[in-house]
């Protein structure tokens, strides 16, 4: 086995580790926030539904409540996709990080 | 097969084009800040004929809101988070303009209401401060994996 299969044999499985461990990190905790905002979602506008329904709270700020909600999802989404640059910038600078230190364990 | 691979590896780092700007210290505390004083005035908006009472510190406080976002807004690559201060403050459809407009036109915030819109607006704000984190390093931002109290369900902690 020649040197340059040696340097890509040990590079590649470690670049698999990288990107498995990366890519579930980062979708792991996207998804945590998502499937909060939903879950909160629904028991919020229950629970709006029902001071609206004892006039616990006026029909404008029920009508807010439910539009920030809204929102909020908007801005929820914005941050996951920021999340998601950082874990793709992440892996960039592992992967450089790996072909280059392997490179110098290999051929020197 | 590993040569395919490590050529698909090498194009990914080639060809890397995500931009992100820097983690910026003065956008954190700006948000980290904000949230608190926003949030005490949201306090406010529940007693009597409030409105009329806190215009001076409305005014103050929207001067300030307004300048974090042109701040957030000049920063280059940084999109999303400009994104979310106007949906923070931007018109009447923002969080604290829908609340401030509602506020103004009843001139008092009914007590429930008073709590519902300082969990809103304190995740928005969570959401802009984990947003400005993650520039820095993947973080998992706990407080936006909180599930309502009254829900019943647990709350999520991640790590």
């Amino acid at each position: 086995m020649s040197k340059f299969d040696k340097y890509l044999d040990s590079v590649v499985a470690e670049a698999r580790t990288l990107l498995d461990s990366n890519l579930s990190r980062g979708k792991k905790e996207a998804e945590a926030i998502l499937e909060t905002h939903v879950t909160n979602s629904r028991d919020r506008l229950q629970r709006w539904t029902r001071l609206l329904a004892n006039k616990e709270i006026t029909e404008s700020e029920f009508r807010l409540l439910v539009n920030s909600q809204v929102t909020l999802g908007k801005m929820r989404l914005r941050t996951v996709r920021v999340m998601g640059k950082r874990a793709a910038l992440d892996l960039r600078n592992s992967l450089r990080a790996l072909f280059i230190d392997k490179a110098f364990e290999i051929f020197l | 097969m590993h040569l395919r691979f490590a050529i698909i590896l090498l194009s990914a780092l080639a060809c890397a084009c995500v931009s992100l700007p820097g983690y910026d210290q003065t956008a954190y505390e700006n948000a980290t800040s904000l949230k608190a004083r926003t949030l005490a005035l949201v306090e406010k908006s529940g007693e009597d004929n409030s409105y009329a009472k806190n215009e001076d510190a409305i005014d103050d406080l929207q001067v300030c809101l307004n300048a974090a976002f042109e701040y957030a807004n000049g920063v280059e690559h940084n999109n999303e988070s400009a994104k979310n201060w106007r949906n923070l403050i931007g018109d009447e459809g923002s969080l604290v303009n829908g609340w401030l407009a509602t506020w103004r036109q009843q001139k008092n915030i009914t007590q429930a209401g008073v709590t519902e819109n300082s969990i809103l607006i304190g995740e928005a704000f969570d959401t802009i401060i984990c947003l400005e984190a993650n520039k820095r390093r993947m973080t998992s931002c706990t407080s936006l994996q909180k599930t309502d109290p009254s829900s019943g369900n647990s709350y999520v902690e991640v790590r």
